[in-house]
């Protein structure tokens, strides 16, 4: 398994507070700076900060990264307790398989559209559970436009960040 | 290998459990232990970005009680008289699939209680859905799982006004199948009976259409006071005097 050999000779503690605090700032752009600018809260910044920490740092830290991540919207928001943290838990596992090593498009394609799936299976499953229904209203094209330019603009920090917890 | 695949099944079973739990509990201790954490980051990163987007912020000194009356002074001269008020800053928004939700800077230390009716200039908003201590969350009246007592003037006919989830407008459904109600009325809240719930005659918002063949009673789409997506400054009406 090449894509997990990014996770080894890592430097744990270096890595662990690398992935928190890039979950705390993604979470804050997400929750309350994207608001504050006048954007959608519908854009996943938090779930792209997973999709990009999975691919620089394997599938384990990846899982609990996405856990965490998904844990603390859950936590603060008014969705269902434990529907981020599942989602953002697969989701960290599904990007670390993701190969994007050499710039190729496909890449960036897959991490796109498993950063926005995650994002709209975290809408639908909080809609079902709490029975209102599917609604594809303003926060659609939020997700897909939105999960586009976080990967644009994140996946090119996976080597950096590789860099640091080495 | 194995460990990283053990380490995923464990994180699912408890997301999972997490789930279970929350359906059957519905406690809230842990959620607002984190939101003490939380709101005050997201209260400072809203301050220091606010100045970059449309939301002018009249009052750079929020913290200064003064300048806080003075910026809910125009949401305080709509207000019914004998009620205690809080304002409040949205901080951070949650409109997670289709739901509604903003969080605001005050909380239980400043008599905000769940239930209480929030109202932003032109009228009511919301209710506050949960509360810590420097903080809570404001359940919209776009938020599909909100619904609200009203009555259509000048008919006085009573109904219920329901979301339909953020940018949508409101759905509205009077008792009476006779009713008469036109596009253009007024919808205003019927009041609780609670001394810190909704007072009565608060603006919700205005009757854009009617549903042509309701199934029951008369169904009307409503748009509310004003954009759930550019709110700022908040009153919170924390009981009666």
């Amino acid at each position: 398994m090449t894509a997990v050999s990014g996770a080894t000779h890592v430097y744990w503690p270096r890595a662990v507070g690398l992935s928190a605090t890039a979950v705390v700032l993604g979470f804050l752009c997400q929750t309350a700076i994207l608001p504050a600018v006048g954007l959608s809260a519908a854009i996943p910044v938090l779930f792209s900060v997973v999709a990009v920490l999975g691919i620089a740092l394997g599938r384990n830290s990846g899982a609990i990264t996405g856990f965490a991540a998904g844990l603390l919207l859950d936590v603060t928001g008014v969705g269902v307790l434990g529907v981020g943290a599942l989602v953002g838990c697969l989701l960290g596992v599904a990007s670390a398989g993701i190969r994007v090593d050499r710039w190729r498009w496909s890449g960036a394609v897959y991490v796109w559209a498993y950063t926005a799936g995650a994002a709209a299976a975290y809408a639908a499953v909080n809609s079902l559970i709490t029975g209102s229904g599917l609604m594809w209203s303003s926060g659609f094209w939020a997700i897909v436009g939105g999960s586009l330019v976080c990967t644009l603009v994140l996946l090119p920090l996976r080597a950096p960040i590789r860099a640091v917890v080495r | 290998m194995t460990r990283a695949r053990n380490t995923v099944l464990v994180l699912i079973a408890a997301s999972l459990a997490l789930i279970l739990w929350d359906l059957r509990a519905s406690d809230t201790t842990v959620r607002d232990a984190v939101q003490e954490v939380t709101a005050p980051l997201q209260r400072t990163a809203t301050a220091v970005f606010a100045p970059l987007g449309s939301w002018a912020r009249q009052a750079q000194g929020f913290d200064d009680p003064a300048a806080r009356a003075q910026t809910a002074s125009q949401i305080v001269v709509a207000a019914p008289d004998g009620w205690n008020g809080a304002a409040g800053r949205v901080v951070a928004a949650d409109i997670s699939g289709g739901r509604a939700a903003v969080t605001i800077d005050v909380g239980s230390s400043d008599g905000v209680g769940i239930g209480n009716a929030v109202l932003a200039p032109g009228g009511l908003i919301g209710q506050i859905s949960q509360v810590s201590q420097h903080a809570a969350m404001v359940l919209l009246v776009t938020d599909p799982q909100s619904t609200i007592g009203i009555r259509v003037l000048p008919s006085k006919e009573m109904g219920v006004v329901s979301g339909s989830g953020m940018g949508n407008e409101l759905q509205v459904e009077v008792l009476n199948p006779a009713a008469q109600i036109a596009a253009g009325q007024q919808v205003r809240s019927l009041g609780s009976t609670a001394a810190d719930g909704i007072p009565p005659d608060l603006l919700v918002g205005q009757i854009t259409s009617i549903d042509p063949a309701p199934a029951s009673g008369r169904a009307a789409q409503v748009r509310p006071v004003t954009s759930m997506t550019s709110l700022d400054t908040l009153l919170v009406l924390t009981g009666r005097r």
